[in-house]
């Protein structure tokens, strides 16, 4: 008896920091939020209104395909990079090479957002680099503006998402044990019959993870889009953005919020149950 | 082949080569162009060339202000290493809490509590920082009501409120970092600690932490990385100047035109956080070599 | 003349400096079981890798079927490889892993395939766990489906690189049978790389020794074990007493000496040519000593200090009384109905060497000893 008090009190100690912290910044602002998307902002009655805001603008609506679309774009663009560097990393490359090429791609990510999207501003704008590097060597005559762009916003986006994909794959295709791919060979298999077979189908739990990462943080992405996109970029958090800061619409802002969590959170659980994948293993 | 010792020979060997090269150009490139270009005399923070200078970093006229004379930079360098150094404390407190209760206590739902503790890091920054600040908002709200204007000032948007925003995520990082560590951790040790005459406290302190120092340094690291380079969440929830970070300032930069002081910014972090992300590699190979 | 499947001629492999493989050449009959047996890093899973396909020789040549095949890449080569830990694919069931081959090479119905997979799985006595996946079946039938995976495909050499060594003893003794038992059904020449001399021994028809790689001898077991070629065959090979320092007296014969080891005489067995006055080791087989309890005219006087009982036998040291310096010899005793009552403290008289079975072996000395026994 006296030993279950006891241990019960040791239980307390390091659950209650846990529930506050869980629970003070994650769960109930998250209630909150949930709560205020279903309130008038004037009358504080419950209304449905603030989504029906949504899905009658045919503006919020595409600016919200558009998003989701692009974020797909850029996980696919971003998979079909990294999973080759991953490979090469991994299974080609000797022990002292593969720490200095993992090292020159893990380094630049140690670096904030902001000013990886600042070097590529200064790589794209129109008195940019490229811009320069293109008329000294006689391509072209006048300054060319390469932000601003949909293709802008791609690159930027594939840029800083790389690392997130190649390092879960990585991880994944370290445990796949060299002799498999050998043995592979050496029951007759060659280059694409051991990718196909052996190669991804254990890569899988790393590709998966890493694309939803990408996705999600592509979906949640801010900073690249709208510097590198400017007021072209339609990406759905600025609308919710706008609603929060620029029109003090806490009540719509947060039916955006929700919008958007739902959606994220409904597609990667698709996702994993399409490719029978665990999150939380992998992580 | 895939084969280490006879791959040069293949053609494909140069094609995997010149891919890896590819690859690191582009990773590595823009910022290497970033860095060089501020050390160019050159207002346009581009080409061509036209000399080197340090006046990205000392210059102390109006129009070619340094980074390191320019009050509103260095004020937000120290409230970035501020807030920082507060949330890497707070969350490296809660991860090495976090890991003793997902690895030591058995308790209902601790699956659920495993998945939830996850949420920080899957829901977008946008969001988390919107649901913080409405959250705080209504506490701000109803404590200004209660007991009067000014009570609820803690949860206004300002130093604190980013400090909180910023933990609710780099806590379940550090958690997992932690976590990890402590469930390699052999319990008999703290046993024979304890048979030896420790007490349970003496023998967490002196054999388990200790074992969990590494990770621990590791995490620190990131976490310390992690909100020093936070935008999205902080966005929301900073306000006056005691809570405007490098990020922010950046970004309000950035919106209004590029100038070479901001590729000395950029030389200045890519250097320390270089250093930073090296050490916590370190500290990464140290963990898997000691387990 | 005997067929030859596997051929190697001047086979060498170098990384930089490091000479893994060095020169060496040997065949392989057709049908047969050989056994490539080297301590670790001997370079034998090299030579086994050179002929998978999986590594280039510097020099030398490798012949399969009497067709050279060094520019053959590994997808293409006549022979399969068992691995070490048997790279099962673990994405996939019994039966696809089995049929992965023959989806490869195409030219067959899935129900062919099937088919053929199934018979050979039968061979190696696994029938009806088709669907189950890999980490569903346990260590020996993870063998056995290793073994049909290479054989459905019919090789003209089967390789193996140590496939026993991850079970445990029990298992590895009851596939060891198993496995020779097979190899003698189908026909198939095995080449089977091991640093497991009981293993071997027990299931070869020819053993090549290779040590820092180099090849020391090609031979039936029983030779290797009577007649080992080399100072280091005789060592690694077998249990031995090994005293250093001993002298060639006389010769005896062309093929025997009279060795002198601290005042003790030997006839011992001419590993290489010696002359009177070199210095050798001697190497005593211990089972081949015979012991008597009492002093008797012929033989070595000696005392017993351990018996250390094994069941089937017991290993008695004793120290001879007749040396000029301290010296002491393992005896492998037997335990039959005529096996003598002894105990710690006996005096013995010992005798070696002079039957029609070479017991010692006599090499020139080599000092230090160059090799621990695994």
């Amino acid at each position: 008896m006296f030993a279950k008090i006891k241990k019960n009190k040791g239980l307390w100690l390091v659950l209650t920091p846990h529930l506050l912290w869980i629970g003070l910044l994650f769960v109930l602002p998250h209630i909150k939020l949930f709560w205020l998307s279903f309130v008038d902002k004037r009358s504080g009655a419950l209304t449905l209104a603030n989504y029906a805001k949504f899905f009658q603008s045919e503006l919020y609506r595409h600016v919200f395909v558009h998003t989701a679309l692009f974020a797909i774009l850029v996980t696919l663009i971003t998979l079909a990079i990294s999973f080759p560097t991953a490979f090469i990393v991994t299974k080609v490359l000797g022990k002292k090479m593969k720490a200095v090429v993992l090292l020159a791609i893990v380094l630049p990510y140690w670096i904030s957002e902001l000013i990886q999207v600042f070097a590529w501003m200064v790589l794209l704008r129109e008195t940019g680099v490229i811009s320069y590097m293109l008329q000294a060597l006689g391509i072209t005559s006048h300054n060319i503006e390469f932000l601003y762009k949909d293709a802008t916003i791609v690159v930027g986006l594939v840029y800083t998402s790389i690392l997130f994909m190649i390092i879960p794959i990585i991880n994944s295709l370290d445990s796949l044990d060299d002799s498999l791919i050998e043995a592979s060979y050496d029951l007759g298999g060659d280059f694409w019959s051991t990718m196909r077979e052996i190669i991804i189908p254990h890569a899988a739990p790393g590709i998966v993870v890493g694309s939803v990462m990408v996705f999600m943080l592509n979906l949640g992405n801010y900073v690249t889009v709208t510097l590198l996109g400017g007021k072209n970029s339609l990406w759905f958090t600025e609308n919710i953005y706008n609603q929060f800061i620029v029109r003090f619409n806490q009540n719509q802002g947060a039916a955006f919020g929700v919008i958007l969590l739902t959606f994220s959170v409904l597609l990667v659980w698709v996702v994993l149950k399409v490719t029978g994948q665990d999150m939380t293993e992998a992580m | 082949m895939f084969t280490a010792k006879n791959k040069w020979k293949s053609p494909s060997y140069w094609f995997y080569y010149s891919y890896v090269i590819l690859i690191v150009l582009f990773t590595a490139g823009p910022l290497l162009i970033t860095f060089i270009l501020a050390f160019n005399n050159n207002e346009a923070a581009s080409f061509p060339w036209q000399g080197f200078t340090l006046d990205w970093f000392y210059s102390k006229t109006p129009d070619r202000m340094g980074l390191f004379n320019d009050p509103r930079m260095i004020s937000a360098l120290g409230v970035s290493i501020k807030v920082a150094v507060a949330v890497t404390i707070l969350s490296i407190l809660l991860g090495v809490n976090n890991a003793f209760l997902f690895v030591r206590e058995k308790f209902i739902g601790k699956e659920f509590f495993y998945m939830l503790m996850l949420g920080p890091l899957v829901v977008p920054g946008v969001v988390l920082g919107t649901s913080i600040l409405s959250f705080t908002h209504a506490i701000a709200n109803s404590l200004d009501m209660t007991f009067g204007s000014g009570a609820g000032t803690f949860f206004r948007p300002g130093f604190w409120l980013v400090v909180l925003g910023q933990v609710s995520f780099v806590a379940t990082t550090t958690t997992l970092v932690i976590t990890a560590r402590l469930r390699k951790f052999d319990q008999s040790l703290e046993e024979a600690a304890m048979d030896l005459g420790s007490s349970r406290a003496q023998a967490i302190l002196s054999i388990t932490l200790r074992f969990l120092m590494p990770a621990i340094i590791g995490a620190a690291i990131v976490a310390f990385l992690f909100s020093f380079e936070n935008f999205n969440t902080t966005y929301f929830l900073s306000g006056t100047a005691d809570s405007t970070t490098i990020p922010i300032i950046l970004y309000s930069r950035l919106r209004f035109g590029l100038s070479p002081e901001i590729n000395a910014v950029s030389v200045v972090l890519m250097i320390s956080t270089g250093i930073l992300g090296l050490l916590s590699t370190f500290f990464q190979k140290g963990d898997d070599l000691s387990a | 003349m005997t067929e030859i499947d596997v051929s190697v001629k001047n086979l060498t492999k170098r990384w930089g400096n490091f000479t893994a493989v060095n020169n060496i050449s040997f065949d392989v009959p057709k049908g047969s079981f050989f056994s490539v047996l080297g301590p670790s890093a001997s370079g034998k899973t090299t030579v086994l890798r050179m002929i998978a396909g999986f590594e280039t020789p510097t020099s030398g040549d490798i012949f399969i079927n009497g067709q050279r095949i060094n520019d053959v890449p590994a997808n293409k080569r006549p022979c399969n490889l068992v691995f070490q830990r048997l790279a099962l694919f673990p994405m996939m069931n019994v039966i696809d892993n089995v049929t992965f081959g023959l989806r490869r090479r195409g030219g067959m119905s899935k129900a062919e395939m099937e088919k053929k997979a199934n018979e050979v799985l039968a061979r190696v006595d696994m029938k009806g766990l088709n669907e189950r996946k890999i980490n569903q079946i346990s260590g020996g039938q993870q063998q056995r489906v290793a073994l049909a995976r290479s054989l459905v495909l019919e090789p003209t050499v089967l390789l193996l690189d140590e496939p026993l060594s991850a079970l445990d003893l029990k298992l590895r003794q009851d596939m060891k049978l198993e496995l020779k038992r097979l190899q003698h059904r189908m026909g198939t020449t095995f080449m089977y790389i091991t640093h497991d001399q009981t293993i071997a021994l027990a299931m070869s028809d020819t053993v090549a020794v290779i040590n820092f790689g180099k090849l020391e001898q090609v031979a039936a077991p029983e030779i290797l074990y009577r007649e080992p070629a080399t100072h280091f065959v005789a060592s690694f090979v077998g249990e031995n007493n090994r005293w250093n320092n001993g002298k060639v007296v006389e010769l005896v014969d062309d093929n025997a000496c009279l060795v002198d080891v601290s005042g003790i005489l030997s006839r011992a067995r001419m590993g290489e040519k010696l002359k009177p006055g070199d210095v050798v080791d001697l190497f005593i087989r211990p089972e081949m000593i015979l012991l008597k309890p009492g002093k008797h005219e012929k033989g070595n006087i000696g005392k017993i200090k351990e018996i250390n009982f094994d069941g089937s036998h017991s290993l008695v040291v004793v120290d001879l009384l007749e040396s000029k310096t301290p010296l002491s010899i393992n005896v492998k005793l037997q335990h039959t109905e005529e096996t003598p009552d002894i105990s710690v403290g006996d005096t013995v008289t010992l005798s070696w060497g002079g039957t029609k079975q070479p017991a010692a072996n006599a090499f020139l000395h080599i000092d230090p000893p160059t090799e621990e026994k695994e």
